[in-house]
Formats: structure tokens, C-alpha cells, sequence
């Protein structure tokens, strides 16, 4: 996958590792650098001293031969080998530190200006720069096999031109060097390590928003909230803002194609209602079989056919208008009380026994006005066929919840039951209803990813199974 | 019996009175939900006919008024949506039975004579006086177990005092359920059609309380 979506933290991270090594690194590094020009200052002052010394000490002997009285040989210019040396040298002769003794004095490469040397700028100790000049530094081996850190003065001497030049060993500068690199290399990894941990920290704790964003936006889908909070980090505050004003543009259209729907049924069913009852009416019956012949009973049934057929159809169209992620949640202990009341006071007259058992804190994932229609439709039609006892139970049934409506009555035989739930077909015509009742709510409770089943109750009576999905984050 | 048909199809509402006269009902119509209101508010009515999707304000809104004013009345909502919803919220506002667009008259006729039959405190279909049944399912009077041929304004006066038998029932709540709203009533036409169910039931069932109104008993002949 592409790195740049693979994931925002893993961005960061990158960035961040890329960008804390690059500056431990350059860190390092000048670090070292002034370090190294510090150590190389020091000895360099000792060495530059040494010349000062050496150079004015310098006289001719009786033999008009260069010598450095008194000698300046103290330690550690004494011991051979030790790399501490010094020399002096011009065409007529030349005096030597005790410690090139042995060896005599080393064949220097001559004076070039060095540019980087006065760009820097070296500090003048003594004054006596001016005076004689600057020492040049020269990197050249004595004869003993000593790497030698040499200073260089070309001074007058007489008539003539001395080179004085003093050395240091290279482990004179590299000793103290790697002493302070060691700890710096140590101070700088643990600095690394720290960086990084406060950054990977950082881009959790930068991120945390956005998941918290996740969690509340699964929250809208479940239907536990209805917009985002506003309450949000200003990077995502805009996102959160277009992410709401989606939700509130769904959910004006999903209201608007009810809306178009329940006004087009409205606007069918008046005239249909208009209709049946000009059927009715005394004169226009006579009217009707007088003049047309016609069956005044056969046009009623024709007139029922159409009204039930819109009320299949507008269902169907109402319920394909909630198409997409569905995120109702509906209380269903309140819903189920809500209906069993209307149909106990609807048919208060026969004395039916509504027994009802719904776990508390139960919520399905479907629409009140859906709920209503399949709970609605199923109860209407158990409490017309009941005898004396309507029972109605939901339970927790793992991802769905599991409503039994079961009445007393004559019930439905196996065979017929196909035939109950095609739409528009009745088993018995003599009990008013529209006999849609039983097909709209299976296909609403199909078109929820749920079901509904029909069999034969424990009473004799019909008992309707229906299966809708369960709203998870209310049933804690 | 007395309805207010609270309708705003104005076809509906006009096949509808006609239908529910035809069966005896005095009927007094409103178009819209505050002319319901009001008339429920203040009207005599044994029940009230409300279609839910009124222009002005909607039947839900008129039942809840009519309801925080105290108002008693049997009440039938007509939804013409499907929405069981719809008949839910009725419910909860107060409404006692329900009939969905499109209806047949007759099932209207007899959820309608079944409520006033029950918000009157009769628990069974026929209601005895003496001599005297009157099956308010169907609407017919029986004198002796003989069908008894009524007037419709005979009718309307008998069944009043009927539901309401052993009770004073007031001359103004007779007239008011007899005539509809805006018919021009002369004062004497109530006597007349006192006068003649007495001779049809027989005199000493109908009392004239002085000053008050009229009681049916089952006493003597």
C-alpha cells in the first residue's frame, strides 16, 4: 500500500524519527567539532608558549651557531619518544629539545598560509604575536615514527630566519578528545531514546481525536446519538461540521421521501374513501345496477382490491426510501406497551388478557414508525382472532431480539400458512381487515435484516415470531 | 345521537353526514381544526368523529385540547396513513377507537353506536327499560320483543333517553341532540315528538319533570 495511506501515526512517526536522528547527528557532530577545536586550542597554547620561550631564548654562541640558553628542556620536552618535541632551525645551524636528541631535528614542509586558520582566528595569549607573528600549525611525523602535531614560527634571527616549530603527539588531542566524545556519544543516544519515546507519545495523544471521532461516529450508526459533538480539536473541527451537516442532510431527505409518500397515500386514499362511500350511498347503488348493470358488491371488492394494493405498495416504497446504514434505535418495552394499551382499549368490549414479558432495557434497531407497523399489523391481527388471551413476549436473542405474539384463537393450519402471508390474500374474509397486515410486517422486519415466522401456538392459536435486529449499545 | 364529524375533505365529509343522518346521527360537520376544537370544546356531542390530518390544526392537537378541557366524549380518529404510529399518539391523546381510510360506513355506524353505547355505562349490546329494548349495536328499538317503527327525530329522542334511562335528561340537552346546529328549532316540536312516542310506547314510560327536562322509567303503563 501506499506509505502516504497507509496510516496517519506511522507518517508522523516516520517524519519524526527521520528528523530527531538528521539533528542528534548534526548535533553530534558540531559538538565534536568544537570539542576538537578546543582540545587543539589548549595544546596548541602550550605549544605556542613553548615557542615564545624557545624563540626568546634564542641567541648565537661563540661560534656564531644558533643556541637556546638556558636550555627549556624541562618535561615533557625531555623524554624521547614521548612525541613532546621542539626545534629550531636556520641555515647556519640548529638547536633541538632533549627529546628529538636522538633523532635531530625533523625536515618540516615549508610554511603555507592557512586560511582557515586565520578565518577562525587564534587567540593572541601573549601579545607577542604581533610582535614575531603567528605559529602555523603542520601536521608531519618525526623520525621515531610519532604522529606530531607541530606549531611553526618563522622569526628573525639576525641576519638570517629562524624556524621555530614545537609538537605535541596526536594522543595529546585524541586522548582528551575521545574522553569527552565517549560521554557525549552516550548523553546524545539517551537523548534519541527519550526524543523518541515523547514523540510516539505525542502522535498518540495528537491522534487520540481522531479515534475518539471513531468511536462517536459508530455511536450515530447505532443510533446512541444523533450528530457529532461539536467539542473537537480545530484540525477536525470542519470535518466534524461537514460529517454533521451530512447526517442532517440524510435525514431531511430520508423525512422528505416519508413525507412525499405519506402525502401520496393521503392523497389516494381520500378519493378512493370518497369513492367507496358514493358506492354506498342508497341512490347511487340503484343508480349503478339500474342503468349499467352492474354488481354493486363485485365494484365495492374491486374498490377494496385497489386500496389494499396501495397500502401494499406504499409500504414497500416507504420502507426502500430507508435504504443505506440504518441507526434508529427503538425502546422496545416502551413501544410494546404502547401498542398493547391501544389494543386493549380498542377491544376493551371482549375483555382480552393481554400477557405481557418484554426484558427491560431491550432496543431493536429499527425505526418507532417501522416497529409500530410490524408490531402493529401482527398485534391487530392476533387480537382479532384471539379468544380470551393475547401473550406477548421479547427476549434477547444473541444479535437479534425475538418478539412472540401469540393469541388463543382458531389458529392457522400448517398448509395455509404460505398462503397468509401473500399479500392481499385473506383466510377469512368474514373478519374486517385488509389482510395485508401479516405480509407488510415480514417484509418490513426482512428489509431490517430480520424475520418473521408463522406456527402453530401452544393454545392452538397462531403464534408470529418476529426477529428484528438488536440494538447492542442500549442493551448493557 | 349527536356527532361532530371533524373533516377536511369536504366529499368525505359531506357522503360521510349524509351516510351517518341516513343512520339516525345528527351530525354537526367542522372543515378544520379549530372549528373542531371549538365545537368540541363547547357542543353537547355523544362522540366525536376526528380525522387526524386537519389543515389549521392537526386532529392530535384537537383531541389533547379537547381532553385538558375536561370533554368526556367518545372519540373514533380516522387516520388516512397507515401509520401505526399515528394511531399510537391518537391513543396516547385520548382517542377510543380507531378506523383506517378507507372505510366502510357500516363498521364506522357500529364502532360509533358501540363507544356512545359504552360511554354511557352500558356493558351489554341491549339495553332494557320495561318493556322497552334497544340494541344499540344495530340501532333498533323493540317494544314486547316487537320491532318498534320509529321517525328519525323519534329515534334520535328515544335513544337519548334511553342510554341515559332512570335519569333527568334536560329539554336543551334533548334539543341539542336531536337538532343539528344551525336548524331553526320551534320550541313546541319537542313536545310533539314526546307526545307521539308516548302514544307509541305507551304513556307513564316518558315522565315530564316540571321545569327540568324528561325521564324514562320502566315503571307502569
Amino acid at each position: 500500500m501506499n506509505p502516504a495511506t497507509r496510516s496517519l501515526a506511522a507518517r508522523l512517526r516516520l517524519a519524526a524519527v527521520f528528523a530527531t536522528v538528521a539533528a542528534l547527528l548534526l548535533a553530534g557532530i558540531f559538538i565534536a567539532i568544537i570539542l576538537q577545536r578546543f582540545v587543539v586550542g589548549q595544546i596548541d597554547q602550550r605549544l605556542d608558549a613553548q615557542i615564545y620561550a624557545v624563540a626568546s631564548a634564542l641567541q648565537r654562541d661563540g661560534s656564531g651557531k644558533p643556541s637556546v640558553t638556558p636550555a627549556l628542556s624541562g618535561p615533557p620536552y625531555d623524554r624521547p619518544r614521548s612525541g613532546w618535541v621542539w626545534q629550531v632551525t636556520t641555515p647556519s645551524g640548529h638547536v633541538v629539545s632533549a627529546s628529538l636528541a636522538a633523532t635531530g631535528p625533523v625536515e618540516l614542509p615549508s610554511l603555507r598560509p592557512n586560511r582557515l586558520d586565520s578565518l577562525l582566528g587564534i587567540r593572541d595569549w601573549f601579545g607577542l604575536l604581533k610582535a614575531l607573528g603567528r605559529p602555523k600549525p603542520i601536521e608531519a611525523p618525526i623520525g621515531d615514527g610519532n604522529a606530531v602535531h607541530w606549531r611553526v614560527l618563522e622569526a628573525p634571527f639576525g641576519s638570517e630566519t629562524a624556524t621555530v616549530a614545537a609538537g605535541a603527539p596526536y594522543q595529546a588531542i585524541s586522548g582528551p578528545l575521545r574522553e569527552a566524545l565517549v560521554p557525549l556519544g552516550l548523553a546524545l543516544l539517551t537523548l534519541g531514546v527519550l526524543l523518541f519515546g515523547a514523540l510516539f507519545a505525542q502522535v498518540r495523544l495528537g491522534l487520540r481525536p481522531l479515534a475518539n471521532l471513531q468511536a462517536q461516529l459508530s455511536d450515530i450508526r447505532t443510533g446512541k446519538r444523533e450528530t457529532l459533538p461539536l467539542s473537537q480539536p480545530s484540525e477536525i473541527r470542519p470535518l466534524v461540521d461537514e460529517v454533521n451537516s451530512l447526517l442532517a442532510e440524510n435525514a431531511e431527505g430520508l423525512a422528505r421521501a416519508r413525507r412525499h409518500v405519506a402525502n401520496l397515500a393521503h392523497g389516494l386514499k381520500t378519493p378512493l374513501a370518497a369513492l367507496s362511500l358514493t358506492l354506498e350511498s342508497r341512490t347511487a347503488r340503484t343508480d349503478i345496477a339500474g342503468i349499467m348493470g352492474v354488481n354493486v358488491e363485485q365494484m365495492r371488492d374491486q374498490l377494496d382490491l385497489m386500496e389494499r394494493l396501495i397500502r401494499h405498495h406504499l409500504a414497500r416504497a416507504r420502507v426502500a426510501a430507508l435504504a443505506g446504514p440504518v441507526r434508529a434505535s427503538t425502546d422496545l418495552h416502551e413501544r410494546l406497551s404502547d401498542l398493547k394499551g391501544m389494543m386493549a382499549n380498542v377491544h376493551r368490549e371482549r375483555g382480552l388478557r393481554f400477557e405481557m414479558s418484554v426484558a427491560p432495557q431491550l432496543a431493536v434497531a429499527v425505526e418507532t414508525q417501522d416497529l409500530d407497523e410490524i408490531v402493529g399489523n401482527v398485534l391487530d391481527n392476533a387480537c382479532k382472532w384471539a379468544a380470551s388471551r393475547v401473550v406477548i413476549q421479547a427476549t434477547d436473542d444473541d444479535a437479534l431480539v425475538a418478539i412472540v405474539i401469540e393469541d388463543d384463537g382458531p389458529g392457522i393450519a400448517e398448509n395455509e400458512m404460505p398462503e397468509a402471508m401473500r399479500p392481499g390474500r385473506r383466510i377469512d374474509e368474514a373478519t374486517p381487515g385488509h389482510g395485508f397486515g401479516l405480509p407488510i410486517a415480514r417484509e418490513l422486519a426482512e428489509l431490517y435484516g430480520g424475520n418473521l415466522d408463522l406456527s402453530r401456538g401452544d393454545a392452538g392459536g397462531l403464534r408470529v415470531v418476529i426477529r428484528l435486529p438488536k440494538n447492542r449499545s442500549l442493551a448493557a | 345521537m349527536k356527532v361532530l364529524l371533524v373533516e377536511d375533505d369536504p366529499s368525505i365529509a359531506g357522503q360521510l353526514a349524509e351516510a351517518l343522518r341516513s343512520e339516525n346521527f345528527v351530525v354537526d360537520v367542522a372543515r378544520n381544526g379549530e372549528d373542531g376544537q371549538y365545537l368540541g370544546e363547547t357542543g353537547a356531542y355523544d362522540i366525536a368523529v376526528l380525522d387526524l390530518g386537519l389543515p389549521k390544526i392537526d386532529g392530535k392537537s384537537v383531541l389533547r385540547a379537547w381532553r385538558t378541557a375536561g370533554r368526556p366524549l367518545p372519540v373514533l380518529i380516522l387516520t388516512a396513513r397507515d401509520g401505526w404510529s399515528e394511531k399510537v399518539d391518537g391513543f396516547k391523546a385520548g382517542a377510543d377507537d380507531y378506523l383506517t381510510k378507507p372505510f366502510r360506513t357500516e363498521e364506522l355506524v357500529m364502532r360509533m353506536r358501540a363507544l356512545v353505547r359504552r360511554a354511557a355505562g352500558h356493558a351489554q349490546t341491549k339495553v332494557v327499560c320495561g318493556p322497552l329494548t334497544f340494541d344499540a349495536q344495530i340501532g333498533t328499538f323493540e317494544l314486547d320483543g316487537l320491532p318498534l317503527k320509529l321517525t328519525a327525530l323519534e329515534w334520535r329522542v328515544l335513544s337519548s333517553l334511553m342510554l341515559r334511562k332512570e335519569v333527568v335528561v334536560t329539554r336543551l340537552d334533548l334539543l341539542e341532540r336531536v337538532y343539528e346546529g344551525d336548524v331553526e328549532v320551534d320550541s313546541n316540536s319537542l313536545e310533539v315528538i314526546i307526545a307521539r312516542l308516548r302514544r307509541k310506547i305507551g304513556h307513564g314510560h316518558i315522565e315530564t319533570v316540571r321545569g327540568l327536562g324528561y325521564r324514562l322509567t320502566s315503571g307502569g303503563r
